[in-house]
């Protein structure tokens, strides 16, 4: 095969090599100040966000700037942004594995293990809102003396499932495509515990054809069952919102609009930790210039697919009539929140228009900032949907609008902190990438 | 697992070549161990993996799911706790219709992982191949193709195959 269609570098030069570079992270004893420098920033953030729980279970919800009119604030922003990052990993795990998209091999593992650390973030927040956390259980159907059962049309029990469903469904799914790359950690390590361990987990994993045969058909089914999970995770999402009669939220457009936005921002975090883990396990060979070009083109349509959905919101508001969908628009617009608006608008439409430059695509730092930009616009965006409804919806009386206490942002920093801590535990404990499928794409690319 | 050998061969290109020839000359390898899928090799073998109704188990255990997820809110918001909500029907099947969605899903992918364990024959840690050394590569670098030794096919598959090696199976 010619250089062009290559999705690894020539560095490498036969199986071993690819073995050698993605064990080594784990399988190295020393490890770098970076890993050191990173491990203590994330570890300590992570201990901020036990200590903001913990002080949050003491005293209420009080202690966030949620008030009696904006009662979801922070914490359900958070969990809609969170989930949304939890997107791409199964997305691109599966979704690329039934078009048969070869640059899947590179980041599927860590983008899986993304979707499960963020989803897991998702999860925590709508517990840490809830006024009495400890009565979570109630949400799950179980005999139970006085006889209840959940609420079947309440919103929040769809959630329930879906996110459940997903957590499980996406560990599940994760695990099956590792069990190879743990024979062969199980295999490589020297310690005796570790070959016990992974070799626990490794399942007696042989490599026979028979494992490989029935492996591949499973995992192709669980694809084609993960691509309609991911999109009604996030229309169900969705529907927290679109199911009421708030303006700006009871709108038909919501479920693809929170499943793109999901996607969007998802890639955006892959783009992020593709560029750090390149950096910092030398996968150079693994993850090249091309794999961003192809996740900016990504990242580019899905921008411009939100810009069509902010667009409609106006214009249903205009073409509607509805005159608080209206004020609503007019509030984003000129009202307190309108500088973030601005930013939301200006970070998730106009600055990935850049990445229509060949150029621009084809450097890795500027898709990484782009997609920390992304991010960021992201986040506004679920804070404003929000803010922007609750603030002003159709009791004038009740306008009010969001101000976050200290503990909005220990807790927003301290699950971003907690999320890279997860990571940086995973990098040394499991391969970051697939070592199985990128045998094999290498031998197809070598016609070895 | 006396009575097997193992042929090591250097890559996945002559693998295959090796097991065709063995099941052209009549003596078909009975297992492959490869360090990645290498579909090829599996037609040239005596054990196939066609048997294996992976795809079967998880339809039927999903549409179980989807049918009990259903169930459970009809019998629990129309018979045994029916509660008045916004003066909507207690069968209000357009919302019932999101929770089987999600129970189908779930319960297939966790049949088809126990359906996967048990027809890969997983949670078996130890296996007798590991008996050779060898296999343990298998995982990492190098193709190998399992042999039932009758009389002289040893020294026919060193000759005939040209692996890099033979490995007995210690006993």
């Amino acid at each position: 095969m010619s250089a062009e269609v290559r999705w690894i570098t020539p560095a490498i030069h036969d199986v071993e090599d690819i073995n050698r570079l993605i064990t080594a992270p784990i399988l190295t004893p020393r490890v770098g100040w970076r890993w050191w420098t990173a491990f203590a920033v994330s570890g300590s953030l992570t201990l901020l966000m036990i200590a903001s729980v913990t002080w949050l279970f003491a005293h209420g919800i009080g202690i966030f700037g949620n008030n009696t009119t904006i009662v979801w604030g922070f914490p359900i922003a958070n969990y809609v942004w969170w989930l949304g990052i939890g997107h791409a990993g199964t997305l691109i795990s599966a979704l690329l594995l039934l078009t048969r998209q070869k640059w899947r091999g590179s980041l599927n593992r860590f983008a899986e293990t993304m979707t499960l650390f963020a989803a897991s973030m998702a999860g925590l927040f709508p517990i840490f809102h809830l006024g009495r956390p400890y009565y979570l259980y109630w949400i799950v159907p179980y005999p139970n003396v006085q006889g209840l059962w959940p609420q079947w049309r309440s919103a929040l029990v769809w959630d329930f499932w879906a996110v459940g469903t997903y957590i499980t469904f996406s560990a599940l799914f994760w695990y099956v495509g590792l069990v190879p790359d743990l024979a062969m950690l199980r295999d490589r390590a020297r310690g005796l515990g570790a070959r016990r361990l992974y070799g626990a987990f490794a399942l007696g994993w042989r490599g026979s054809a028979r494992h490989w045969a029935i492996q591949e058909r499973f995992y192709r089914y669980m694809a084609a069952l993960a691509v309609p999970l991911v999109v009604s995770v996030h229309s169900i999402v969705s529907l927290d919102f679109a199911a009421s009669l708030e303006p700006g939220w009871a709108d038909t457009i919501y479920p693809p609009y929170f499943v793109v936005g999901a996607l969007y921002s998802g890639f955006a975090m892959v783009v992020v930790i593709a560029a750090v883990l390149r950096w910092a396990c030398h996968f150079q060979p693994f993850i090249t210039v091309r794999h961003f070009e192809v996740i900016a083109r990504v990242l580019l349509t899905a921008s411009v697919v939100m810009g069509v959905a902010y667009a409609s919101e106006w214009f249903w508001a205009w073409y509607g009539g509805g005159r608080s969908e209206q004020h609503l628009i007019h509030f984003l617009f000129t009202g307190p929140y309108a500088p973030l608006y601005y930013c939301q608008l200006l970070f998730n439409v106009a600055v990935p228009q850049l990445l229509w430059a060949p150029r621009i695509r084809r450097s890795i730092a500027a898709v990484t900032l782009i997609s920390i930009v992304i991010n960021v616009g992201m986040w506004l965006e679920r804070i404003l949907i929000v803010w922007g409804t609750l603030s002003r919806d159709y009791l004038p009386s009740a306008w009010r609008i969001f101000l976050p206490t200290f503990w909005d942002w220990a807790l927003l920093f301290g699950s971003l902190g907690a999320f890279m801590f997860l990571f940086m535990l995973f990098v040394r404990i499991l391969p970051a990438l697939p070592a199985h499928e990128l045998r094999r794409l290498w031998v197809e690319e070598e016609g070895g | 697992m006396t009575g097997y050998f193992l042929a090591e061969f250097p890559t996945a290109r002559a693998l295959v070549a090796a097991a065709r020839i063995a099941r052209q000359e009549g003596h078909p390898a009975v297992d492959a161990l490869t360090p990645h899928p290498v579909e090829e090799v599996e037609p040239e073998l005596t054990r196939t993996s066609s048997a294996a109704p992976v795809g079967w188990v998880m339809f039927i255990a999903g549409s179980l799911g989807a049918i009990l997820g259903y169930f459970m809110q009809w019998f629990s918001a129309v018979v045994d706790y029916p509660v008045i909500s916004g003066n909507r029907p207690l069968h209000s099947w357009q919302v019932f219709l999101l929770v089987p969605y999600e129970t189908a899903i779930l319960s297939a992918a966790i049949a088809g992982v126990l359906g996967w364990m048990y027809m890969c024959g997983l949670l078996q840690l130890h296996h007798p191949l590991f008996d050779a050394r060898v296999t343990l590569r298998a995982s990492q670098d190098r193709y190998l193709l399992v042999f039932r030794d009758a009389g002289e096919l040893k020294t026919w598959a060193s000759q005939h195959l040209k692996p890099l090696a033979v490995h007995e199976l210690r006993s």
